[in-house]
Protein backbone atom coordinates (compact mmCIF):
# COMPACT_ATOMS: atom_id res chain seq x y z
CA UNK A 1 0.00 0.00 0.00
CA UNK A 2 1.39 3.51 -0.69
CA UNK A 3 0.99 6.59 1.12
CA UNK A 4 -2.55 7.26 1.07
CA UNK A 5 -3.26 10.67 0.64
CA UNK A 6 -1.74 14.19 0.51
CA UNK A 7 -2.75 15.54 3.67
CA UNK A 8 -0.78 12.37 5.35
CA UNK A 9 2.45 12.87 3.36
CA UNK A 10 2.58 16.02 4.96
CA UNK A 11 2.36 15.10 7.92
CA UNK A 12 4.75 13.01 8.05
CA UNK A 13 7.18 15.07 5.48
CA UNK A 14 6.90 17.68 9.01
CA UNK A 15 8.62 15.03 10.81
CA UNK A 16 11.44 14.43 8.29
CA UNK A 17 15.16 16.04 8.84
CA UNK A 18 16.19 18.25 5.82
CA UNK A 19 18.17 14.99 4.03
CA UNK A 20 15.46 12.59 4.38
CA UNK A 21 12.88 15.32 3.21
CA UNK A 22 14.89 15.85 0.00
CA UNK A 23 14.97 12.14 -0.47
CA UNK A 24 11.10 12.09 -0.68
CA UNK A 25 10.45 14.67 -3.12
CA UNK A 26 13.06 12.81 -5.22
CA UNK A 27 10.69 10.26 -5.40
CA UNK A 28 8.52 11.24 -7.68
CA UNK A 29 6.82 14.51 -9.77
CA UNK A 30 3.72 14.24 -6.83
CA UNK A 31 5.72 14.26 -3.65
CA UNK A 32 8.22 16.88 -5.18
CA UNK A 33 5.59 19.47 -6.43
CA UNK A 34 3.07 18.93 -3.29
CA UNK A 35 6.19 19.44 -0.57
CA UNK A 36 7.88 22.01 -2.53
CA UNK A 37 4.30 23.65 -2.44
CA UNK A 38 4.25 23.71 1.04
CA UNK A 39 7.53 24.65 1.83
CA UNK A 40 6.72 27.06 4.73
CA UNK A 41 4.05 25.05 6.70
CA UNK A 42 6.71 21.65 6.81
CA UNK A 43 9.67 24.10 7.28
CA UNK A 44 8.22 26.57 9.61
CA UNK A 45 8.45 24.85 12.35
CA UNK A 46 8.99 26.49 15.98
CA UNK A 47 10.12 23.38 17.56
CA UNK A 48 13.30 23.56 16.01
CA UNK A 49 15.55 25.69 18.50
CA UNK A 50 15.10 29.00 15.67
CA UNK A 51 15.05 32.47 16.19
CA UNK A 52 13.04 34.74 14.74
CA UNK A 53 12.80 34.68 11.09
CA UNK A 54 15.89 34.61 9.60
CA UNK A 55 19.20 32.88 10.55
CA UNK A 56 22.75 33.09 9.09
CA UNK A 57 24.36 30.36 7.01
CA UNK A 58 27.13 28.29 8.36
CA UNK A 59 27.87 28.17 4.58
CA UNK A 60 30.31 30.60 3.12
CA UNK A 61 30.18 32.34 -0.22
CA UNK A 62 32.85 34.34 -1.84
CA UNK A 63 32.86 37.88 -2.39
CA UNK A 64 35.86 39.54 -4.31
CA UNK A 65 34.21 43.17 -1.89
CA UNK A 66 33.69 41.12 1.14
CA UNK A 67 35.97 38.03 0.96
CA UNK A 68 34.28 35.06 2.99
CA UNK A 69 30.73 35.93 4.01
CA UNK A 70 27.48 34.07 5.26
CA UNK A 71 24.22 34.45 3.58
CA UNK A 72 20.64 35.25 5.36
CA UNK A 73 18.35 32.39 5.00
CA UNK A 74 14.98 32.07 6.37
CA UNK A 75 13.76 29.74 8.75
CA UNK A 76 10.94 28.89 7.20
CA UNK A 77 12.58 27.64 3.87
CA UNK A 78 14.16 24.25 3.29
CA UNK A 79 17.40 26.01 3.46
CA UNK A 80 16.34 27.09 7.02
CA UNK A 81 15.97 23.60 8.11
CA UNK A 82 19.20 22.13 6.95
CA UNK A 83 20.97 25.10 8.22
CA UNK A 84 19.82 24.25 11.68
CA UNK A 85 20.12 20.36 11.20
CA UNK A 86 24.09 21.19 10.20
CA UNK A 87 24.11 23.57 13.10
CA UNK A 88 22.63 20.14 15.60
CA UNK A 89 25.24 17.98 13.79
CA UNK A 90 28.10 20.68 14.39
CA UNK A 91 27.49 21.38 18.28
CA UNK A 92 27.10 17.18 19.11
CA UNK A 93 30.35 16.90 17.20
CA UNK A 94 32.34 19.14 18.91
CA UNK A 95 31.49 17.34 22.14
CA UNK A 96 31.67 13.91 21.26
CA UNK A 97 34.57 11.51 22.62
CA UNK A 98 37.48 11.91 20.69
CA UNK A 99 38.21 9.51 18.14
CA UNK A 100 41.31 8.80 16.07
CA UNK A 101 39.93 9.64 12.35
CA UNK A 102 37.05 11.43 13.16
CA UNK A 103 36.16 15.06 11.42
CA UNK A 104 37.80 17.63 12.36
CA UNK A 105 36.01 19.48 15.04
CA UNK A 106 34.98 16.54 16.26
CA UNK A 107 35.85 16.30 20.02
CA UNK A 108 37.83 19.13 20.35
CA UNK A 109 35.24 20.93 22.97
CA UNK A 110 35.69 17.76 25.37
CA UNK A 111 39.35 17.52 24.93
CA UNK A 112 39.08 21.60 25.98
CA UNK A 113 36.53 20.71 28.98
CA UNK A 114 39.39 18.55 30.30
CA UNK A 115 42.00 20.99 30.75
CA UNK A 116 39.54 23.35 33.12
CA UNK A 117 41.18 23.11 36.06
CA UNK A 118 37.70 23.41 37.90
CA UNK A 119 36.47 19.81 35.61
CA UNK A 120 38.55 17.57 37.57
CA UNK A 121 36.67 18.58 40.82
CA UNK A 122 33.31 17.26 39.12
CA UNK A 123 31.07 13.85 39.34
CA UNK A 124 30.65 12.39 35.38
CA UNK A 125 26.52 13.33 36.15
CA UNK A 126 28.09 16.81 36.77
CA UNK A 127 30.34 16.74 33.71
CA UNK A 128 27.42 15.41 31.87
CA UNK A 129 25.02 18.22 32.93
CA UNK A 130 27.78 20.80 32.34
CA UNK A 131 28.52 19.31 28.73
CA UNK A 132 24.55 19.88 27.80
CA UNK A 133 24.73 23.81 29.18
CA UNK A 134 27.69 24.01 27.34
CA UNK A 135 25.58 22.79 23.95
CA UNK A 136 23.05 25.20 25.40
CA UNK A 137 25.48 28.15 25.37
CA UNK A 138 26.22 26.93 21.78
CA UNK A 139 23.06 27.53 20.68
CA UNK A 140 22.77 30.77 22.62
CA UNK A 141 25.58 31.85 20.54
CA UNK A 142 24.04 31.11 16.78
CA UNK A 143 21.00 32.94 18.57
CA UNK A 144 23.16 36.15 19.08
CA UNK A 145 24.36 35.64 15.86
CA UNK A 146 21.34 35.57 14.05
CA UNK A 147 20.65 38.89 15.23
CA UNK A 148 22.87 40.11 12.13
CA UNK A 149 20.48 38.25 10.07
CA UNK A 150 17.22 39.82 11.61
CA UNK A 151 18.83 43.10 10.91
CA UNK A 152 19.74 41.95 7.29
CA UNK A 153 16.01 40.92 6.69
CA UNK A 154 14.64 44.13 8.20
CA UNK A 155 16.77 46.40 6.77
CA UNK A 156 16.58 44.66 3.04
CA UNK A 157 12.70 44.94 3.19
CA UNK A 158 12.53 48.53 4.53
CA UNK A 159 13.58 52.11 3.12
CA UNK A 160 16.07 52.74 6.66
CA UNK A 161 19.61 52.21 4.76
CA UNK A 162 20.94 54.99 6.72
CA UNK A 163 20.67 53.18 9.66
CA UNK A 164 24.18 51.38 10.36
CA UNK A 165 23.75 47.83 10.29
CA UNK A 166 26.56 47.08 12.84
CA UNK A 167 25.48 49.54 15.01
CA UNK A 168 21.88 47.76 15.21
CA UNK A 169 23.41 44.37 15.14
CA UNK A 170 25.14 44.86 18.12
CA UNK A 171 22.39 46.77 20.29
CA UNK A 172 19.91 43.98 19.44
CA UNK A 173 23.05 41.39 20.24
CA UNK A 174 23.81 43.40 23.52
CA UNK A 175 19.78 43.47 24.59
CA UNK A 176 19.67 39.88 24.15
CA UNK A 177 22.88 39.47 26.11
CA UNK A 178 21.57 41.37 29.05
CA UNK A 179 18.45 39.66 29.54
CA UNK A 180 20.25 36.07 29.98
CA UNK A 181 20.29 34.24 32.90
CA UNK A 182 23.26 34.21 35.43
CA UNK A 183 24.40 30.69 34.32
CA UNK A 184 24.04 31.05 30.58
CA UNK A 185 26.35 34.12 30.70
CA UNK A 186 28.46 31.91 32.60
CA UNK A 187 28.03 29.31 30.13
CA UNK A 188 28.75 31.30 27.63
CA UNK A 189 31.81 32.91 29.02
CA UNK A 190 33.42 29.69 30.00
CA UNK A 191 32.73 28.23 26.06
CA UNK A 192 34.25 31.24 24.96
CA UNK A 193 37.45 30.33 26.76
CA UNK A 194 37.11 26.56 25.91
CA UNK A 195 37.39 27.91 22.04
CA UNK A 196 40.11 29.97 23.19
CA UNK A 197 42.10 26.59 24.46
CA UNK A 198 41.78 24.21 21.06
CA UNK A 199 44.30 22.68 19.89
CA UNK A 200 45.33 24.37 16.21
CA UNK A 201 48.43 23.06 14.85
CA UNK A 202 51.92 21.68 15.51
CA UNK A 203 52.85 25.34 16.87
CA UNK A 204 50.01 25.60 19.32
CA UNK A 205 51.28 26.36 22.81
CA UNK A 206 48.40 26.40 26.16
CA UNK A 207 50.20 28.87 27.32
CA UNK A 208 49.76 31.48 24.50
CA UNK A 209 45.87 30.23 24.22
CA UNK A 210 45.60 31.34 27.96
CA UNK A 211 46.64 34.52 28.00
CA UNK A 212 44.22 37.12 28.58
CA UNK A 213 44.32 38.87 24.86
CA UNK A 214 43.45 35.37 23.26
CA UNK A 215 40.98 34.68 25.49
CA UNK A 216 38.95 37.63 25.01
CA UNK A 217 38.97 37.48 21.23
CA UNK A 218 37.60 34.33 21.61
CA UNK A 219 34.83 34.92 23.68
CA UNK A 220 34.17 38.43 21.27
CA UNK A 221 34.48 36.02 18.16
CA UNK A 222 31.90 33.55 19.72
CA UNK A 223 29.49 36.26 20.64
CA UNK A 224 29.94 37.52 17.26
CA UNK A 225 30.33 34.36 15.38
CA UNK A 226 28.62 31.86 16.77
CA UNK A 227 30.06 28.30 16.36
CA UNK A 228 30.55 28.80 13.01
CA UNK A 229 33.86 30.77 14.46
CA UNK A 230 34.74 27.61 16.66
CA UNK A 231 34.29 25.49 13.08
CA UNK A 232 36.42 27.96 10.95
CA UNK A 233 39.03 28.05 13.33
CA UNK A 234 39.34 23.81 13.05
CA UNK A 235 39.44 24.32 9.65
CA UNK A 236 42.24 26.41 9.80
CA UNK A 237 44.41 24.09 11.92
CA UNK A 238 43.58 21.42 9.30
CA UNK A 239 43.79 23.36 5.86
CA UNK A 240 47.41 22.96 6.04
CA UNK A 241 48.06 18.97 6.70
CA UNK A 242 44.88 18.35 3.99
CA UNK A 243 46.99 20.60 1.33
CA UNK A 244 50.71 19.07 2.60
CA UNK A 245 49.43 15.27 2.68
CA UNK A 246 46.96 15.51 -0.78
CA UNK A 247 44.28 14.57 1.59
CA UNK A 248 41.15 16.29 0.72
CA UNK A 249 39.56 16.92 -2.51
CA UNK A 250 39.10 19.82 -4.43
CA UNK A 251 35.56 20.95 -2.89
CA UNK A 252 36.71 19.75 0.54
CA UNK A 253 39.73 22.35 0.11
CA UNK A 254 38.07 24.91 -1.26
CA UNK A 255 35.67 25.00 1.81
CA UNK A 256 38.54 25.12 4.51
CA UNK A 257 40.27 27.76 2.46
CA UNK A 258 37.06 29.68 2.64
CA UNK A 259 36.28 28.93 6.35
CA UNK A 260 40.44 30.08 6.63
CA UNK A 261 39.17 33.15 4.96
CA UNK A 262 36.35 34.05 6.98
CA UNK A 263 38.16 32.90 10.45
CA UNK A 264 41.56 35.52 9.37
CA UNK A 265 38.71 38.47 9.23
CA UNK A 266 37.07 37.66 11.91
CA UNK A 267 39.97 37.27 14.32
CA UNK A 268 41.80 40.61 12.30
CA UNK A 269 38.47 41.97 13.11
CA UNK A 270 38.49 41.91 16.99
CA UNK A 271 42.74 41.79 17.40
CA UNK A 272 42.17 46.02 15.46
CA UNK A 273 39.11 46.84 18.30
CA UNK A 274 41.39 45.37 20.64
CA UNK A 275 44.17 47.39 19.16
CA UNK A 276 42.41 50.25 19.00
CA UNK A 277 41.06 50.54 22.65
CA UNK A 278 44.36 50.37 24.58
CA UNK A 279 45.47 52.55 21.46
CA UNK A 280 43.05 55.34 22.03
CA UNK A 281 42.62 55.08 26.13
CA UNK A 282 39.04 53.38 26.72
CA UNK A 283 37.35 55.08 23.20
CA UNK A 284 33.86 54.42 21.99
CA UNK A 285 34.69 50.82 20.12
CA UNK A 286 35.32 49.31 23.64
CA UNK A 287 31.33 50.30 24.76
CA UNK A 288 30.22 48.39 22.03
CA UNK A 289 32.05 45.21 22.86
CA UNK A 290 30.12 42.22 23.45
CA UNK A 291 32.69 40.92 25.61
CA UNK A 292 31.83 43.83 27.68
CA UNK A 293 28.39 43.57 28.10
CA UNK A 294 28.96 39.87 29.40
CA UNK A 295 31.35 41.00 32.03
CA UNK A 296 28.73 43.94 33.29
CA UNK A 297 26.09 41.45 33.14
CA UNK A 298 27.86 38.52 35.04
CA UNK A 299 28.79 41.39 37.66
CA UNK A 300 31.83 42.83 37.09
CA UNK A 301 32.89 46.25 37.89
CA UNK A 302 32.11 49.20 35.70
CA UNK A 303 35.10 50.76 36.19
CA UNK A 304 36.86 48.13 33.62
CA UNK A 305 38.00 49.66 30.43
CA UNK A 306 38.24 52.87 31.85
CA UNK A 307 41.88 52.33 32.26
CA UNK A 308 44.48 51.89 29.11
CA UNK A 309 45.07 48.52 29.12
CA UNK A 310 41.45 46.64 29.03
CA UNK A 311 42.25 43.26 28.70
CA UNK A 312 44.26 42.73 31.42
CA UNK A 313 45.12 39.43 32.63
CA UNK A 314 42.66 40.85 36.11
CA UNK A 315 40.12 41.19 34.44
CA UNK A 316 40.12 37.84 32.69
CA UNK A 317 40.91 36.39 35.98
CA UNK A 318 37.81 37.78 37.58
CA UNK A 319 36.10 37.24 34.71
CA UNK A 320 37.07 33.52 35.32
CA UNK A 321 36.03 33.39 38.92
CA UNK A 322 32.56 34.92 38.28
CA UNK A 323 31.63 32.13 35.60
CA UNK A 324 33.55 29.46 37.85
CA UNK A 325 31.78 30.31 40.85
CA UNK A 326 28.18 30.59 39.15
CA UNK A 327 28.87 27.36 36.99
CA UNK A 328 30.13 25.58 40.07
CA UNK A 329 26.68 26.70 42.29
CA UNK A 330 24.26 25.42 39.55
CA UNK A 331 25.86 22.01 39.53
CA UNK A 332 25.53 21.67 43.10
CA UNK A 333 22.07 21.83 43.05
CA UNK B 1 -30.40 9.96 34.71
CA UNK B 2 -27.48 9.48 32.64
CA UNK B 3 -24.52 7.65 34.55
CA UNK B 4 -21.60 9.08 35.70
CA UNK B 5 -19.27 9.94 33.22
CA UNK B 6 -16.09 7.73 34.59
CA UNK B 7 -18.17 4.73 34.77
CA UNK B 8 -19.80 5.12 31.48
CA UNK B 9 -19.96 2.82 28.75
CA UNK B 10 -20.28 3.54 25.16
CA UNK B 11 -21.00 1.16 22.02
CA UNK B 12 -18.95 2.07 19.06
CA UNK B 13 -20.15 0.56 15.45
CA UNK B 14 -17.99 -0.25 13.04
CA UNK B 15 -18.70 0.27 9.09
CA UNK B 16 -19.28 -3.23 9.04
CA UNK B 17 -21.62 -3.23 12.08
CA UNK B 18 -19.89 -4.89 14.85
CA UNK B 19 -20.00 -3.18 18.07
CA UNK B 20 -17.14 -2.80 20.84
CA UNK B 21 -18.20 -1.49 24.26
CA UNK B 22 -15.73 0.59 25.80
CA UNK B 23 -15.30 3.27 29.01
CA UNK B 24 -16.33 6.88 27.50
CA UNK B 25 -13.40 8.03 28.95
CA UNK B 26 -11.45 5.72 26.07
CA UNK B 27 -13.90 6.66 23.57
CA UNK B 28 -13.11 10.25 24.05
CA UNK B 29 -9.71 10.30 23.50
CA UNK B 30 -11.17 10.87 19.80
CA UNK B 31 -12.05 14.29 19.40
CA UNK B 32 -14.98 13.66 16.79
CA UNK B 33 -16.00 10.76 19.24
CA UNK B 34 -16.30 13.28 22.35
CA UNK B 35 -18.02 16.33 20.03
CA UNK B 36 -20.79 13.92 18.91
CA UNK B 37 -21.53 12.78 22.34
CA UNK B 38 -21.52 16.16 23.74
CA UNK B 39 -24.03 16.93 20.56
CA UNK B 40 -25.79 14.03 21.16
CA UNK B 41 -26.57 13.94 24.50
CA UNK B 42 -25.87 11.39 27.62
CA UNK B 43 -28.91 9.78 27.28
CA UNK B 44 -28.96 9.22 23.88
CA UNK B 45 -25.18 7.44 23.92
CA UNK B 46 -26.91 5.27 26.72
CA UNK B 47 -29.33 3.56 24.19
CA UNK B 48 -27.87 3.24 20.82
CA UNK B 49 -23.99 2.81 19.14
CA UNK B 50 -22.16 5.50 17.96
CA UNK B 51 -21.64 4.71 13.89
CA UNK B 52 -17.96 4.96 12.99
CA UNK B 53 -18.88 4.66 9.19
CA UNK B 54 -15.23 4.71 7.75
CA UNK B 55 -13.02 2.81 10.06
CA UNK B 56 -13.66 -1.02 9.81
CA UNK B 57 -13.65 -3.92 12.51
CA UNK B 58 -9.68 -4.84 12.94
CA UNK B 59 -8.73 -1.16 12.56
CA UNK B 60 -11.17 -0.09 14.80
CA UNK B 61 -10.39 -2.85 17.59
CA UNK B 62 -6.54 -1.78 17.24
CA UNK B 63 -7.57 2.10 17.74
CA UNK B 64 -9.34 1.47 20.77
CA UNK B 65 -6.53 -0.78 22.17
CA UNK B 66 -4.78 1.96 21.60
CA UNK B 67 -6.76 4.62 23.23
CA UNK B 68 -7.06 2.14 26.41
CA UNK B 69 -3.73 2.35 27.00
CA UNK B 70 -3.50 6.12 26.20
CA UNK B 71 -6.66 6.69 28.41
CA UNK B 72 -4.83 8.79 31.20
CA UNK B 73 -2.87 10.86 28.88
CA UNK B 74 -3.45 14.55 28.61
CA UNK B 75 -4.96 15.44 26.33
CA UNK B 76 -2.77 17.70 23.35
CA UNK B 77 -3.82 21.40 22.64
CA UNK B 78 -3.66 22.96 19.78
CA UNK B 79 -0.61 24.71 21.06
CA UNK B 80 1.25 20.94 22.18
CA UNK B 81 0.48 20.31 18.70
CA UNK B 82 2.22 23.35 16.74
CA UNK B 83 5.00 23.66 19.32
CA UNK B 84 6.38 19.83 20.25
CA UNK B 85 4.82 17.50 17.72
CA UNK B 86 7.03 17.46 14.60
CA UNK B 87 10.61 17.07 13.95
CA UNK B 88 10.86 14.37 16.53
CA UNK B 89 10.61 11.51 15.64
CA UNK B 90 10.84 9.67 19.56
CA UNK B 91 8.32 6.96 19.89
CA UNK B 92 7.78 5.64 23.39
CA UNK B 93 8.30 1.94 23.55
CA UNK B 94 4.89 0.25 23.94
CA UNK B 95 3.81 2.45 20.60
CA UNK B 96 6.76 1.31 18.97
CA UNK B 97 5.46 -2.30 19.60
CA UNK B 98 2.03 -1.07 18.62
CA UNK B 99 3.09 -0.20 15.20
CA UNK B 100 4.70 -3.51 14.35
CA UNK B 101 1.81 -4.32 11.85
CA UNK B 102 2.17 -4.58 8.29
CA UNK B 103 2.05 -1.55 5.82
CA UNK B 104 -1.63 -1.70 5.09
CA UNK B 105 -2.11 -1.57 8.94
CA UNK B 106 -0.42 1.01 9.53
CA UNK B 107 -1.90 3.45 7.09
CA UNK B 108 -5.04 2.49 8.00
CA UNK B 109 -4.77 3.56 11.61
CA UNK B 110 -2.95 6.53 10.62
CA UNK B 111 -6.48 7.52 8.05
CA UNK B 112 -8.36 6.50 11.25
CA UNK B 113 -6.68 8.28 13.59
CA UNK B 114 -6.84 11.39 11.20
CA UNK B 115 -10.74 10.94 10.91
CA UNK B 116 -11.38 10.36 14.11
CA UNK B 117 -9.44 13.12 15.52
CA UNK B 118 -6.94 11.39 17.37
CA UNK B 119 -3.91 13.72 17.36
CA UNK B 120 -1.43 11.60 19.45
CA UNK B 121 -2.34 8.35 17.61
CA UNK B 122 -2.12 10.12 14.43
CA UNK B 123 1.45 11.32 15.13
CA UNK B 124 2.95 7.99 16.09
CA UNK B 125 1.91 6.90 13.17
CA UNK B 126 3.53 9.68 10.44
CA UNK B 127 6.47 9.33 13.54
CA UNK B 128 6.65 5.70 12.69
CA UNK B 129 6.55 6.05 8.61
CA UNK B 130 9.09 8.78 9.00
CA UNK B 131 11.33 6.42 10.66
CA UNK B 132 10.92 4.00 7.64
CA UNK B 133 12.09 7.18 5.24
CA UNK B 134 14.94 8.24 7.49
CA UNK B 135 18.13 6.92 6.21
CA UNK B 136 17.21 5.64 2.61
CA UNK B 137 17.83 7.08 -0.86
CA UNK B 138 14.82 8.03 -3.58
CA UNK B 139 15.03 4.42 -4.92
CA UNK B 140 14.83 3.12 -1.21
CA UNK B 141 11.81 4.71 -0.43
CA UNK B 142 9.67 4.11 -4.30
CA UNK B 143 10.53 0.59 -3.24
CA UNK B 144 9.49 0.96 0.40
CA UNK B 145 5.61 2.96 -0.54
CA UNK B 146 5.69 1.31 -4.02
CA UNK B 147 6.10 5.01 -5.29
CA UNK B 148 6.59 5.21 -9.52
CA UNK B 149 9.62 7.04 -10.26
CA UNK B 150 8.27 9.41 -13.15
CA UNK B 151 10.88 11.73 -13.95
CA UNK B 152 13.32 11.76 -16.71
CA UNK B 153 17.02 11.44 -15.89
CA UNK B 154 17.55 14.84 -17.12
CA UNK B 155 14.56 16.24 -14.26
CA UNK B 156 16.38 14.14 -11.95
CA UNK B 157 19.99 15.73 -12.23
CA UNK B 158 18.30 18.85 -12.13
CA UNK B 159 16.12 18.35 -8.84
CA UNK B 160 19.28 17.28 -7.32
CA UNK B 161 21.02 20.19 -7.99
CA UNK B 162 17.82 22.22 -7.02
CA UNK B 163 18.08 20.66 -3.59
CA UNK B 164 21.66 20.78 -2.82
CA UNK B 165 20.87 22.55 0.06
CA UNK B 166 20.13 19.19 2.01
CA UNK B 167 23.81 17.91 1.60
CA UNK B 168 25.88 16.98 4.74
CA UNK B 169 28.21 20.50 5.36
Amino acid sequence: MSIPNNDILLLIAEHLDAKSLRNLMRTSKDSYRLIKANEKSIAGDPSLISPRGAVLSSTLYDSPARGAYRTVLQTSSFQGIAELDSRRRRIEAFFDQPAPNSPHGSGCLRIALSEVIFSHRLSPQQIARLVEGLKDACWVSERLTDCEAEVVNTLSRSDTSTIPREKVHTTRRNVLLKELSPIRLALLALLGELIATVPRGLSFSLERARRPENVAKNIELLLRCGTVALYASACDASLGRLEMTGAGDEQALAVHRRMKMYYDIQAHTMSSILYMEEDQNGGVRMQETLFRTLWRALGGSDEVGKGRRVWTKNVCAKLAELRRSVILKWLEE
Amino acid sequence: MAADKSSQRVTLASNEGTHIEVDRVVAERSMLIKNLIEDLGDDAIESQPIPIPNVNDPVLRKVVEWCEHHRNDAQTSADDDNDNRKKTTDIDEWDQKFMQVDQEMLFEIILAANYLDIKALLDVGCKTVANMIKGKSPEEIRKTFNITNDFTPEEEEQIRRENEWAEDR
